[in-house]
């Protein structure tokens, strides 16, 4: 189910919708802090993420054709939580999960609000967040799994474990490092331009 | 000007902003593709020339990446050139 987020009007029933995005920046930083400190770095996905954010505006939806109350067939719904299609849904998400993190010690890092830092004692870990994909590194493997326990106690998803594929970004452990390619995505292109074979 | 405009600038876009997405893991094609982005308005032939090349550049080296190694240290390093 999707909802109408075309017949939202501005000032009523949404005002801000800016979802700030990770910068590309950050995401080659992240892998190197843990690459450097020789980290295993784990990847979450977040199951119908948007569903999660709360709805700040009061947002009002008429009721889903085949589902209306026969006795109440004029009765709208108010809105509490988000729904896919809503202009706010991204944001709402990205508040009700940053909400989340900073009430469990992490505190976001100034110049790119999608990666959360958390230091415990002489442990820190890093969580980045990309929409409804997290990737999550640090120095302490114990805690690292409790941290884990303790996002899916608050937010039904899937442990990837170990990271392969984050954003079209292809990772593989090498025993030099870490190497980053986007082998698929080139090939995607190439397809999409009809050059596989030039 | 005996440069025709590409027949299909809404194709060439939308190549180039995937190539777009692509330089962060290839910083060998960065100037490359940042060129060919100037022209993205109005695109000609040659400039779909160009592209062509990149993505037969991109064919022979799909499996190229970037490489990040173990390393204790975070120093950091700056250069410059006289200005």
């Amino acid at each position: 189910m999707v909802a109408r987020g075309f017949s939202q009007q501005e000032g009523i029933d949404y005002s801000e919708t800016f979802g700030p995005v990770v910068k590309q920046a950050t995401v080659i930083l992240f892998f190197s802090i843990a690459v450097s400190c020789n980290w295993k770095i784990y990847q979450l996905d977040i199951h119908n993420a948007f569903l999660n954010g709360v709805l700040a505006e009061e947002v009002y939806m008429k009721q889903p054709r085949g589902f209306v109350d026969s006795a109440l067939p004029s009765y709208v719904y108010r809105l509490h939580k988000s729904l896919y299609g809503l202009k706010q849904a991204p944001r709402a998400w990205y508040t009700r999960l940053s909400d989340f993190l900073l009430s469990v010690g992490f505190h976001a890092f100034k110049v790119d609000t999608f990666l959360f830092i958390l230091s415990v004692g002489a442990d820190i870990f890093y969580l980045l967040v990309y929409v409804d994909n997290i990737l999550l590194t640090g120095s302490n493997s114990a805690v690292l799994h409790r941290l884990i326990q303790l996002l899916s106690s608050e937010f039904k998803l899937r442990d990837l474990g170990a990271v392969h594929y984050f954003l079209g970004i292809e990772v593989q452990s090498t025993a030099l490092g870490l190497m980053l390619r986007q082998h698929k995505y080139i090939l995607d292109i190439l397809t999409q331009a009809g050059m596989t074979s030039c | 000007m005996s440069d025709p405009l590409f027949s299909n600038p809404t194709q060439f876009r939308h190549i180039m902003s995937a190539l777009q997405y692509l330089t962060f893991m290839r910083p060998d094609i960065y100037f490359t593709v940042n060129k060919v982005c100037q022209f993205m308005h109005a695109p000609t032939y040659s400039h779909w020339g160009a592209v062509k090349c990149i993505l037969r550049y991109l064919r022979g080296t799909a499996t190229y990446g970037l490489h990040i190694p173990h390393s204790s240290s975070f120093d950091l390093h700056g250069f410059t050139d006289a200005d």
